[in-house]
């Protein structure tokens, strides 16, 4: 299948900072693409770039074939976008608002324009509130009706900047349901900075920072990466502990050891890394028991996604 | 290109909506008729002058407009641009130009309602008198027209401003220097020291001018030309401030 989505070595410089910096990726139909990075990576940016509100310094988008350069308005009209806080109109009400968006996207005739915002309604739950004025909303409704305005012209692909950012922990669920329903038929890119998120709805993962890609894989290939990187943490009596340190070091494998404060102040604990392909617990173990020292806890902790995070963006794992 | 596209149509459609979903609007046509009326009887000297037509009434409309089109225009953009709906505008498939076009048209035809609004005292001084109603038309002519110029002034004031009332002011200060632009004052400012094609350049600039000419029935093609022009100018720099300022 074609692409639906190109981003091509996209740059957008402000004055001395450079916000994005040679971006390049491309989504397909059934893609759901998780934009991750601290605040100020450059997400909203890359967003802002897709959907034609900034332009460029340098590098494309295009849409369906259509350039966003030369072709703004049939690249426009493929995309459906929900900003940022999902800005509205409030003083208009929802059936309203959404009957103006609708025709603002050339679905102007009754029957057509009844059936687009019938489907969105329903799809996001408004019913209840068509006649309201959307400032009188919550802040879950207000991002759902920001969510029906995106998907009323049923567009191939969809841009969502922190489509759960500020909901409540049920609301976030239903709108990933959404999104997880969605994405047979649409390319979708959300942008996030929960990690959780990413795992449970994307089925690709792009780790921004400082405006570059630092990562393009998989949330299952992010995990088993983390998972690799693991290491045992060791309580011993304080006393034995010196004893115990350089006979770890001279272990070929063990690549650093490192003390840290117990819980237990007669006690302290070791944090043990060790390569890849070596049976970390085992080799413990054995030394434990070469030693005749007795551990109080003894056990293995993997890093998670989180610490992927942290090593890309930060440079540090722990 | 079409002055009116169906964008234009719809935008204007909710701008206009947008006035009167608010107190605001009410408000606001209520104070332009309690103001104009009151100017025209108490310090146009109406009765005094004896005469019936609606001379006292006219005068006083581009002072009002100097208050109550800035304040017309003001959340035009810059609402936008606070809550972020721009956002939300601008990614649409429409251009900039149709959508400065559909705010402007809203603001213009409330000014055209308030302006509607004071008929009554035209039907009045008929039944004091007989007026020239041709010059009175004209006048009204003239006083919308000077409304779409400072409009289109107001818009491209609010486009600048993320804050409504910094809109607001820098947009009443620009109408005033359109207004005085043609008064002894700014001239003798300049009187000496700047070339006289200037000084009439500046003199030409006022919108004061222009609607004087045009109410005393001397409606030369180039008033209304100038009005014209003059909406074009600030459309356009509107539409080239909302596409390179729209993210700031």
């Amino acid at each position: 299948m074609t692409d639906a989505l190109t981003v091509s070595d996209l740059t957008k410089k402000y004055d001395t900072i450079t916000a994005v910096n040679d971006v390049s990726f491309s989504v397909k139909v059934g893609d759901v693409l998780g934009f991750l990075g601290p605040n100020g990576a450059g997400k909203s940016t890359t967003m802002k770039m897709i959907t034609g509100f900034l332009q460029p310094d340098a590098g494309e988008v295009v849409v369906l074939g259509k350039s966003m350069h030369t072709h703004p308005l049939l690249a426009k009209a493929a995309i459906g976008y929900l900003p940022e806080g999902s800005p509205l109109y409030g003083d208009m009400t929802v059936i309203n608002f959404l009957g103006f968006m609708a025709q603002m996207r050339g679905i102007t005739e009754i029957k057509k324009k009844g059936a687009a915002i019938n489907r969105a309604v329903s799809r996001m739950q408004l019913q209840s509130v068509l006649r309201q004025p959307i400032d009188t909303l919550s802040k879950g409704f207000k991002r759902r009706v920001g969510f029906a305005q995106a998907i009323l012209h049923n567009p191939k692909v969809l841009i969502l900047d922190e489509p759960t950012d500020g909901l409540d922990p049920n609301q976030k669920h239903q709108i990933r349901q959404l999104i997880r329903d969605m994405a047979k038929e649409k390319a979708i890119v959300i942008s996030t900075h929960i990690l959780e998120e990413v795992e449970a709805i994307c089925t690709r993962a792009i780790i921004l920072n400082q405006g570059k890609i630092v990562l393009d894989s998989t949330p299952q290939q992010m995990q088993l990466e983390a998972q690799e990187q693991r290491h045992v943490i060791v309580h011993v009596p304080r006393a034995q502990s010196d004893k115990l340190l350089p006979t770890l070091l001279k272990i070929n494998g063990i690549i650093k050891v490192e003390f840290q404060q117990a819980d237990d102040p007669t006690q302290a604990a070791l944090r043990i890394h060790g390569e890849k392909d070596l049976a970390l617990l085992d080799t413990v173990h054995k030394v434990l028991s070469d030693h005749q020292l007795q551990a109080s806890q003894i056990r293995m902790e993997t890093a998670r996604v989180e610490d992927m995070f942290r090593k890309v963006t930060l440079g540090t794992m722990n | 290109m079409k002055v009116f596209s169906s964008a234009t149509r719809l935008i204007c459609k909710r701008e206009l909506f947008s006035y009167f979903s608010t107190p605001m609007a009410y408000i606001f046509l209520v104070l332009f008729l309690l103001l104009s009326n009151a100017l025209t009887f108490f310090m146009g000297g109406f009765f005094a002058a004896g005469q019936a037509d609606l001379r006292s009434f006219f005068l006083f409309h581009p002072w009002l407009y100097l208050i109550f089109i800035p304040s017309l225009t003001m959340r035009l953009w810059s609402e936008e641009r606070k809550n972020g709906s721009i956002e939300l505008l601008m990614t649409l498939p429409i251009t900039a130009l149709e959508a400065a076009l559909g705010k402007f048209f809203a603001a213009w035809i409330f000014t055209g309602i308030a302006l509607l609004l004071t008929v009554p005292l035209w039907i009045t001084v008929n039944y004091l008198g007989q007026p020239d109603n041709g010059i009175i038309a004209l006048n009204y002519l003239a006083s919308w027209l000077l409304a779409g110029a400072l409009v289109s002034v107001g818009c491209f004031c609010s486009a600048l401003c993320k804050n409504q009332m910094v809109a607001f002011i820098l947009g009443s200060s620009l109408t005033f220097l359109f207004i005085l632009s043609g008064t002894p004052v700014i001239l003798s400012f300049f009187k000496g020291w700047l070339p006289s094609v200037l000084l009439e350049g500046i003199a030409s600039m006022s919108v004061l001018t222009h609607y004087a000419a045009m109410g005393k029935g001397l409606v030369g093609v180039h008033n209304v030309v100038f009005f014209g022009v003059m909406i074009a100018y600030f459309m356009a720099a509107t539409t080239l401030i909302i596409q390179t300022k729209k993210a700031d």
